[in-house]
């Protein structure tokens, strides 16, 4: 966008002004604007920024109101980007102002063209970065306000978490690996790893020994071999001294047996129990003399008694009759008592069944009720052919129920229809169908809307006529002078007519007089010109122009309303017509027809709504005889199958030979009772056969007592009952007489038992007798008191033999048999107590000095082995390599986990340096060029470090600055710097804007003041750049810098 | 009918313990330190049952500075038993226990030949010298970087020649290159089956004339040792041809479950997922140990990376895991994953963020990381008893790389966090 000329219609001190003040354009692209102080530089300033973004929507904002009078606001004319023209006007008013723009000719465009010519940059943006004073060029907030921070400090590259990561990864390395830490988890698996490898070196070493173990084990071994042959030595010779020592009682036991033996000759033919022997003879022979006399009394006894006993043994030869009749006797009483009530039993049920049977009727008797079938199949077959019956009677009964009631609702729908018809007669045709009823009453509310309209404008028209009569006769009277007594008007032709003279003399006069005479002319004409136009333009008092300009508005708005009201006017006969009314329609007219309309409708609706009655009830009627015939066929149909199934009932009737009358439940009833004359049939032939049974029983006992009875000498007798108490003496006689054969058959053996046993003990004495004799001639005696003196003897010799065979077996248990045994008795006869006590404590102290030397032996063998078994099997040294491993893969993990932590940092600030280097903001890149060349090369660099809000200065020699340590001139040249790389930038993207600066150079050294004007000159080539400033020396700088600028005074005041 | 039936091991170092567990049960801890044994009897097992008629082993049996008298013990053992069924074991050593190495003094069963630092060869019947013979030879100590392979030439009378040698064959940069020799220097030698060891992978180099074999190590100790580990059963047929099987002796099998979270829906799918994958790992017939990595873009990223969630979520699988035999244990869960941003979208952006993504792309394509990368790092790793046991070059510039990808997604989390407003995410502890 260019600025081409600007108009101030009225905005601060400036009333209807126009920069250039000759009409001309801005038709350069940096124009240095110049006047003193409080020309109005600010206030020409905040008009372009008014102009082009509004004003303040807040009125305590606005900060420059019309002072000089006119509106508040003016004109921009510009051009866009592809330089179409444009003229863009804003007045104060609601909001930013009533905005037009305008193209070329006049042509209004949408205002949204302006936000596009402004490239959508914000009111913001312009103030702190195109159009700004030396205030705003110091203030650090200005570009923050302006949004452009993202721009300038590499925000958006997506860094934002970069100093937050590079934290965090130190934070997390630190945790795990510190150089020199102890409590990181590195340093604590490097201890531990220290404590395996220390045991390690422990468990090595003692492997290491093993080799000379062995060698220790095998030289003890060695030892204890021979520690054990010694010990076997001393144990024989202490062994043999205590036996001998243990032995010496025994040996003195045996030199007095030997001794008291020699004084006893021995005597074989004595058994040592002599005396048993003898004593056991005489008592055996005492014993038997006594049992021989026991026997003999007892065969008298059994004699005597066997003599006395008698018995009948005619009756035990029928044993096996009275046997019978025992067994029999019982069930024969039973039977006796049972007889007299079964008969009466077999009388009654004979009765009981002849009745029922007859009650059956005529045609049945015992024999047919016992044929005749009732099985299960019959019966299914009975239930199933009666249900069938049964169910057909029944449909057959529903059917004609359904008739009934079908017949009945058709007449009830019939008298229905008759009544509705009868209704609808009653009420009258309607007088127009719905669609032209519904066509009529929208016409007519169409027409009273008009009415209603025409008389609002008519309303209004009067209104506005007599606001314009108003104004009319409130215009002043005050008129502007005729031009030729204006003073401006009077120079302008005076100036004119001398010019005209002095033309006309120079043409007399000929050569250098007509120059003279021309150059003359044309100053005067300029001169006249310029009265002229001031003379137009000299302002008219003011009341009389609002009051003009009021009145030709409220013309406007009068002839406005008059032709509204003719326009109604005009399409009200056609609104007439369509509602069917006449042209002069009044209002009552209206709301006549809309009546009429009403009633219409009404007669409409009720004729609508009788029809359908009528409709429905023709429905129903021929529903209700649909109904009759569907019911009448049903009936037909019901009907046939009950005959079908009434020949079926008779049909099965006859092929059980029963009644063709009988219904199924009587049927059902009959099968019933069948069942249980039956029932009692079968009870009556079992009740005889019983009868029978018992009858026999009591004929068979009476058949087999009699004839014994008779056999006995007993009379014949009479009754049944009789017999029974005969029989049981009968019976009795039997078993006394059988108990009585028997006694005597024991008693009898008992005889023949006692008979030998006397003639065994008899035997048995004279044995006795005979081995008394034998053992006292045995003993060469016969004497028995020579006999047990001689006895007592011996039993001495052999009380003293078992002694003395006893200590020598004792001392051979201690020295071994044969020569050892010799030898130790000789060692015994040749020593006494005292010098086998001595020998055997010798003996005994010195297989002790043995025994601990080689108990000694053992234990270092021991110890050897198990040192040796300890190596061999120790799995220590296994679970700490085991731990070992475990800590070493720890320790990998750990230092990997730092390794990748460590690289992701290194990865950071790589990537962060080579951005820094390479890939600053298209912003600051423009922006170390601008101020590199202002600074003349001082500062080459600029450096927006990532994840910063800040600017790095970074010098020719490489050090770095922030920018508080630049002086003040510096830091304004760094800031205008970074807004001509801001505008560049959006230059490249968006759109040129105009660049406006006011007096920015004052801080600046001549130097630098210099290259800054050359860097705006620069500029100047993408957008338009105006200066304003109020020192002569800024416009004399810009002239020598920037021959091609355009200067331009400021215009006077209004 | 076979000339010669033998199995081949290498590679056993017994008693040495499991690497990548940061922690473990008691229990679990306790079998993992018995692994290597138990692999060890399984091929003595093997060996009885076969009815071999030898064992080769191919070096690097323990390692010698740990001094552990528990693994030459029970090495002996084993070999005991095959000397008691009438086995003979040939045992050459390798770099981890070379002949000047720590050793007790056990004497080896009879039957076992122990071969020195120089080449010898051995009938493997007495009763037989020129029928099979084994060659072979033994580190003197652990930097051996002669081609040892050229030491070894066969002699003619033999019928079968068996190299037996602990060395790196065509350079593996997997391994340290120690006795390297390429496959030419050995087919030079003129021996008949090379019995290699030194490489823990089982690989055949070449089948025939001769037939390089290494059988890889019996237990896998590590993460990158995963998958089934054994030996190979050899069978020389009268045709002089070899028919090898390799057997499978591993007690514990290192897996690694990889999940892709950029199809997971949320937290409860990923469990699901995760408790999928780890229950077909428990069906298998042997102890397992499991890495789980997490990679992919996905909106998971963020919780999984949040305070100690990756640890927390290891603590909840081995609750879940709990019990199981055999058992299954996770070392360790892996969050590689990465925020789900289009990355190759927002690198063209001209943001900061875009310079970071820029910037790591520019360092994964020079040859050699820049030096500034690796500079701040050197205040760890560059310090005594950290470069200890961090090794002498802890950081390979494959390894730098793989950081500098993880430190991007730091850096990217920081700025998108900063960006959301969010503040920076707090970092999972390692």
């Amino acid at each position: 966008m260019k600025l081409r000329h600007l108009h101030l219609t009225g905005f601060g001190h400036f009333g209807d002004v126009d920069l250039p003040a000759d009409g001309a354009d801005l038709s350069g692209r940096l124009t240095v604007i110049h006047g003193p102080n409080e020309a109005g530089k600010s206030t020409l300033l905040e008009f372009i920024r008014t102009m082009l973004f509004g004003f303040p929507v807040r009125e305590r904002d606005r900060r420059f109101p019309p002072l000089a009078g006119g509106r508040h606001g003016g004109r921009l004319h510009v051009l866009d980007d592809e330089e179409r023209a444009y003229v863009i006007e804003r007045f104060a008013g609601r909001g930013s102002g009533t905005l037009t723009v305008s193209a070329e000719r006049g042509r209004r465009v949408d205002p949204a063209t302006l936000q596009r010519m402004l490239g959508h940059a914000s009111a913001l943006l312009f103030k702190n970065v195109f159009a700004f004073d030396l205030d705003q060029l110091r203030d650090v907030t200005a570009l923050q306000e302006a949004g452009v921070t993202d721009s300038i400090y590499s925000a958006g590259v997506g860094a934002a978490g970069l100093t937050q990561a590079l934290a965090q990864f130190d934070a997390s390395c630190l945790k795990i690996y510190r150089p020199n830490g102890r409590k990181q988890p590195v340093a604590q698996v490097l201890a531990g790893l220290a404590s395996v490898e220390e045991k390690l070196a422990a468990s090595a070493a003692a492997a290491g020994q093993y080799g000379k173990l062995r060698a220790e084990r095998e030289t003890a071994e060695r030892a204890l071999a021979k520690a054990d042959a010694a010990r076997t030595r001393a144990q024989h010779e202490s062994v043999r001294a205590v036996r001998l020592h243990d032995a010496w009682s025994d040996w003195v036991t045996l030199r007095e047996v030997e001794r008291e033996l020699e004084r006893i000759a021995p005597r074989p033919e004595f058994p040592s129990d002599a005396t048993t022997r003898l004593e056991n003879a005489e008592a055996s022979l005492a014993e038997v003399s006594a049992r021989f006399e026991r026997e003999r009394t007892e065969l008298a006894r059994c004699r005597s008694a066997a003599a006395a006993i008698k018995f009948d043994a005619a009756l035990l030869e029928t044993a096996a009759e009275i046997e019978t009749l025992r067994r029999k006797r019982d069930s024969f009483t039973t039977a006796l008592d049972e007889l007299p009530a079964g008969r009466a039993e077999r009388q009654s049920l004979e009765q009981e069944v002849a009745q029922d049977v007859g009650a059956l009727g005529r045609a049945w008797n015992a024999d047919r009720v016992e044929r005749f079938d009732t099985s299960a199949p019959v019966r299914k077959e009975l239930a199933e052919v009666g249900a069938a019956y049964n169910g057909a009677l029944q449909s057959q009964r529903d059917a004609e129920i359904a008739c009934a009631s079908a017949d009945r609702r058709l007449r009830d729908e019939s008298a229905r229809l008759d009544a509705v018809r009868e209704a609808l007669h009653e009420i009258p045709d309607p007088i127009l169908d719905a669609e032209t009823l519904g066509a009529r009453r929208a016409a007519v509310n169409r027409l009273r809307d008009e009415l209603v309209s025409l008389d609002a404008a008519r309303t209004l028209r009067d209104q506005e006529h007599a606001r314009l009569g108003e104004l009319q006769t409130q215009r002043p009277e005050a008129q502007p002078l005729p031009f030729w007594q204006r003073t401006e008007w009077i120079g302008a032709g005076a100036t004119a007519a001398v010019g005209t003279l002095a033309l006309a003399g120079g043409v007399l006069a000929g050569g250098t007089g007509l120059i003279f005479g021309l150059v003359a002319a044309g100053l005067l004409a300029a001169t006249a010109i310029f009265l002229a136009l001031r003379a137009r333009k000299a302002p008219v008092p003011l009341a009389w122009k609002q009051f003009d300009k009021a009145i030709r508005a409220q013309k406007e708005r009068a002839e406005a309303a008059a032709q509204a009201v003719q326009a109604i006017e005009a399409r009200l006969p056609e609104r007439a017509a369509e509602a069917a009314l006449g042209e002069a329609a009044s209002e009552s007219d209206v709301a006549e027809a809309k009546e009429g309309l009403d009633a219409a409708q009404k007669v409409l609706d009720m004729r609508l709504e009788h029809e359908g009655d009528l409709r429905a009830v023709e429905r129903q009627v021929r529903l209700a005889q649909q109904d009759v015939e569907r019911a009448r066929t049903a009936a037909k149909e019901a009907d046939a199958s009950a005959e079908a199934a009434r020949r079926a009932w008779i049909l099965w009737l006859d092929s059980r030979e029963l009644a063709e009358t009988m219904q199924p439940d009587e049927v059902t009833e009959l099968f019933g009772r069948l069942d249980t004359v039956r029932a009692k049939l079968r009870q009556l032939a079992d009740r005889r056969r019983r009868l029978a049974a018992i009858e026999h029983d009591v004929e068979e006992f009476c058949g087999l007592a009699e004839p014994l009875l008779e056999q006995r000498g007993e009379a014949r007798y009479q009754t049944p009952a009789q017999l029974g108490p005969a029989v049981d003496a009968l019976i009795a006689a039997f078993d006394a007489s059988r108990e009585a054969k028997e006694e005597k058959e024991r008693l009898a053996a008992q005889v023949k038992v006692a008979r030998r046993r006397l003639a065994d003990v008899t035997a048995e004495q004279k044995h006795a007798e005979e081995a008394l004799q034998h053992l006292l001639a045995s003993a060469g005696v016969d004497d028995p008191v020579e006999y047990r003196r001689l006895a007592a003897q011996q039993a001495r010799r052999a009380e003293l033999e078992p002694q003395a065979r006893e200590c020598i077996a004792g001392l051979v248990r201690r020295s071994g048999p044969g020569q050892a045994f010799e030898e130790f008795r000789a060692t015994l006869e040749a020593s006494d107590l005292d010098s086998l006590q001595r020998n055997r404590q010798r003996t005994a102290d010195r297989l002790a000095d043995q025994e601990e030397r080689r108990d000694r032996l053992i234990a270092r063998l021991g110890e050897l082995q198990q040192q040796l078994t300890t190596l061999e099997h120790d799995i220590s040294a296994a679970e700490l390599r085991q731990d070992r491993e475990a800590l070493q893969t720890e320790l990998a993990a750990q230092a990997r986990e730092w390794a990748t932590l460590t690289l992701a940092k290194a990865l950071l600030e790589q990537a962060r340096r080579r951005y820094e280097e390479e890939r600053q903001p298209e912003v600051v890149r423009r922006a170390e060029e601008y101020f590199g060349r202002i600074t003349g090369g001082r500062y080459p660099r600029l450096n927006a470090p990532l994840d910063q809000q800040q600017i790095e200065i970074i010098q020719a020699d490489g050090d770095r600055k922030t920018p508080a340590e630049l002086s003040r001139g510096t830091q304004e040249q760094l800031y205008l710097s970074l807004r001509f790389g801001l505008i560049e930038e959006f230059a490249s993207h968006s759109a040129r804007l105009p660049v406006i600066v006011d007096d920015i150079l004052v801080n600046f050294d001549p130097e630098r003041a210099e290259r800054a004007a050359g860097a705006l000159r620069q500029l100047a080539r993408s957008n338009q750049v105006l200066v304003f400033t109020c020192h002569p020396s800024t416009v004399d700088l810009f002239q020598r810098v920037a021959p091609e600028v355009e200067t331009l005074p400021l215009p006077d005041r209004g | 009918m076979a000339i010669v039936r033998f199995v081949h091991a290498a590679d056993l170092h017994l008693d040495s313990p499991f690497r990548g567990l940061r922690e473990v049960e008691p229990a679990i801890g306790a079998e993992l330190r018995e692994a290597t044994f138990v692999a060890y009897d399984k091929i003595i097992d093997l060996c009885l049952a076969e009815k071999v008629d030898a064992l080769l082993v191919a070096g690097d049996i323990y390692d010698a500075r740990d001094r552990s008298l528990r693994a030459q013990l029970r090495f002996r053992d084993g070999l005991q038993r095959l000397a008691d069924a009438g086995i003979r074991s040939f045992v050459c050593h390798g770099n981890h226990d070379p002949l000047d190495g720590w050793e007790a003094q056990i004497d080896m069963p009879e039957g076992c030949q122990r071969f020195g630092s120089e080449v010898e060869a051995v009938p493997l019947d007495p009763n037989e010298p020129d029928a099979v013979v084994v060659y072979g030879v033994s580190f003197p100590q652990q930097d051996v970087y002669e081609n040892l392979a050229r030491r070894f030439q066969r002699d003619a009378r033999h019928l079968y020649a068996i190299g037996l040698l602990h060395a790196n064959v065509g350079s593996d940069s997997g391994h340290a290159p120690y006795a390297p020799c390429t496959v030419e220097d050995l087919e030079r030698s003129g021996m008949d089956y090379w019995a290699l060891g030194h490489v823990h992978t089982r690989r055949v180099l070449r089948e025939h004339d001769p037939v390089v074999v290494y059988p890889g190590n019996p237990q896998g100790r590590h993460r990158r040792e995963s998958g089934a580990r054994g030996v190979a059963l050899v069978d020389i047929g009268n045709d002089r041809q070899a028919q090898v099987q390799f057997r499978d002796v591993d007690v514990v099998r290192w897996e690694t479950i990889v999940l892709n979270i950029a199809e997971l829906s949320g937290e409860q799918q990923l469990l699901e997922g995760l408790d999928e994958r780890l229950d077909g790992i428990a069906t298998a017939d042997r102890h397992a140990v499991v890495v789980v990595r997490l990679v992919g873009r996905g909106a998971l990223h963020y919780p999984l990376r949040r305070g100690d969630t990756a640890e927390d979520l290891r603590a909840r699988l081995n609750d879940s895991l709990r019990g199981r035999d055999p058992f299954v244990w996770c070392a360790a869960v892996e969050v590689e994953t990465a925020p789900p941003f289009d990355r190759a979208e927002r690198r063209q952006a001209q943001d900061f963020l875009a310079d970071i993504l820029r910037l790591v792309d520019e360092i994964q394509a020079e040859e050699t990381p820049p030096a500034w990368l690796r500079e701040p790092l050197a205040s760890l790793y560059e310090q005594g008893k950290p470069r200890r046991y961090l090794g002498q070059d802890p950081v390979s510039d494959a390894e730098l790389l793989q950081l500098v990808d993880r430190a991007e997604e730091r850096c990217v989390e920081a700025l998108l966090a900063a960006e959301d407003g969010s503040g920076a995410t707090e970092r999972s502890a390692p």
